[in-house]
């Protein structure tokens, strides 16, 4: 890999999380450049969404340290974090069940962004949602939209927030193969607007596409880290998946 | 459910009735004792919501409700701090009991915050019914003073004096109070409140201070509830733990607030004012020994029929521009 010229937007150092006498994250250490887009892969249970809550402040490491934009963020809480720039959607979307489609985007345009934003119109959020497809249900309530809508509404109330790395954790789950098409559009965009991105997806196709590089998780371990085709050939890789009895080359499609 | 017009037309109306209504009833005082607690009692149930809009059902608001009585009477008597003043310092240590809640109950939610605050509620009876040389112990304290006139200059507000002046007081303290209340709902601490109590961990992601709006709920909760405390303790002139630290007093403007609708900016004021005289006015004469039974029903019907309260049906279904 080339030496960074672009500025480490986050480090993560020795990251663990610790529940109990579980251990969800052990030793991760993970750099991300400025404007990469980088894909988490990994089995069940291997701990990326627990990363991602370690990323944007939901999960409090144990041990380790995560520093954005040089500051050393580990003890940020996630409002702050979010206005420093990292926004995230959930796996399990959580919409404010109450309000419509525009006011979730609304909470995010007021709330999200460094400087003090008070009068958030309408048209402001009706732009955001126009970005997942979803200006008809400005007036929808939230608990009202389908799981596949209330997703996308996820990732435009994240962009509300005007962010500077985005992490999206399982946008493209339980959307139809034409929908998958839009997610990947959505990140190509992103990718023009200079985000940074993080992706965990079960869509492998997708996280192949769309990432600079992938980093495999297993088992609260970070066992692979590198550009996306080498990884998905590598027998620790589809040992993970796969279990390592039938480590073969996969197939193609 | 009501036309526009209607709609734009009940709140005047309630205003003017509330105004003048009680000059008509030259039944007199009854009227404006029962309209003036029914006042009091909205006031209360609006600082209650204050907190319950950021997601917490408290049961222990009784706790500030009582320190604030009991501090008001103590400064009064004991440092001869002025009676208004002495009931704004009853607010403060309400808030201040708040503050430590604020801390201390962080992580509960749910039913856990709704125990831990019913349990805080006996912390302070408990010591205040024991230290008996500070608080007079379970007999309370009597005699205590009435509220002074307040002095506008052209305007004289005969507080204590007759039943007239304390309605007016107490028309003007739920407005007072119903001013926060509305900020509480309104206001971007309103939106913040709100997106909290909907899904506390997207309001985090989004920006929200989830803690220091909470805070804020709180403290302004309990100072309000704690200065409500210091006036009752003035109007009913005495004080007794098992008065003011009760669970009573404690779930009605839980009750109230349901009944009126809680995300309502009129919700809990309009619970009060229809619940309460309705009690004291009609089902009390005709029903004197079980009349407050009405509460614990009014409380059941309204989860089961209609959760969003009486206000609901003044406003359009679940739209805001």
């Amino acid at each position: 890999m080339a030496e960074p010229a672009r500025q480490d937007i986050l480090d993560l150092r020795h990251i663990e999380v610790a529940v109990g006498t579980q251990r969800l994250l052990a030793d991760i250490n993970l750099r991300v450049q400025s404007q990469e887009i980088i894909g988490i892969i990994g089995p069940n249970g291997a701990g990326k969404t627990t990363l991602m809550g370690v990323i944007a402040g939901q999960v409090r490491p144990s041990r380790g340290a995560v520093f954005y934009q040089g500051q050393d963020i580990t003890h940020w809480p996630p409002h702050k974090r979010c206005r420093a720039g990292i926004a995230r959607t959930f796996q399990i979307p959580r919409p404010f069940p109450e309000m419509t489609a525009w006011e979730n985007i609304a909470i995010g345009l007021r709330f999200g962004r460094p400087e003090q934003h008070n009068g958030s119109s309408r048209d402001e959020a009706i732009a955001f949602l126009e970005l997942v497809g979803l200006p008809h249900k400005a007036d929808t309530l939230g608990q009202d939209l389908t799981l596949s809508e209330q997703r996308r509404l996820e990732v435009a109330r994240a962009l509300a927030t005007g962010p500077q790395i985005l992490l999206l954790d399982e946008v493209a789950a339980g959307l139809s193969p034409k929908m998958v098409r839009q997610v990947v559009k959505l990140i190509e965009k992103l990718r023009q607007q200079r985000l940074t991105l993080l992706i965990i997806d079960h869509f492998l196709n997708l996280t192949l596409e769309v990432s600079d590089r992938l980093v495999v998780l297993d088992r609260g371990e970070k066992i692979m880290e590198g550009q996306p085709q080498e990884i998905i050939c590598h027998p620790e890789v589809i040992g993970a998946y796969l279990g390592t009895r039938r480590a073969a080359p996969p197939g193609p499609g | 459910m009501f036309p526009d017009t209607l709609r734009q037309f009940l709140p005047v109306a309630a205003v003017v009735i509330l105004l003048v209504g009680p000059v008509l009833f030259s039944g007199g005082d009854l009227y404006f004792l029962v309209f003036g607690f029914a006042c009091f009692y909205a006031a209360l149930a609006m600082a209650w919501n204050i907190l319950a809009l950021s997601g917490l059902v408290s049961l222990g608001h009784g706790a500030f409700f009582g320190l604030g009585a009991y501090a008001a009477v103590l400064l009064e008597h004991n440092c001869q701090v002025p009676i208004y003043a002495a009931v704004v310092a009853g607010g403060l240590m309400g808030s201040f009991y708040g503050v430590l809640w604020g801390y201390a109950f962080q992580k509960l939610r749910g039913a856990y915050f709704a125990l831990a605050s019913l349990a805080s509620l006996e912390i302070p009876r408990v010591i205040i019914d024991n230290w008996d040389s500070l608080t007079g112990g379970s007999m309370g304290i009597i005699g205590i003073n009435r509220l002074p006139a307040l002095d506008f200059g052209a305007w004289i507000i005969p507080v204590g004096e007759s039943m007239r002046g304390q309605y007016y007081f107490l028309v003007a303290w739920m407005a007072a109070v119903g001013v926060v209340h509305y900020q509480a709902i309104r206001s971007r601490w309103g939106w913040a409140l709100r997106a909290m109590r909907e899904n506390e961990m997207a309001a985090g992601v989004l920006g929200v201070n989830v803690f220091g709006y909470r805070f804020l709920a709180m403290g302004i909760s309990a100072f309000l509830t704690g200065v409500c405390g210091g006036l009752y303790a003035h109007l009913m002139g005495l004080v007794e733990p098992a008065m003011v630290f009760s669970v009573q007093l404690a779930a009605f403007p839980l009750i109230l607030s349901f009944f009126g609708g809680r995300y309502a900016v009129l919700g809990p004021m309009l619970g009060a004012l229809v619940l309460y005289p309705f009690d004291q006015l009609v089902l009390q004469p005709w029903l004197p020994q079980g009349h407050a039974a009405i509460y614990g029903l009014v409380i059941i019907v309204t989860i089961f029929f209609f959760p969003k309260g009486i206000a609901a049906w003044l406003s359009q279904p679940a739209r805001t521009s």
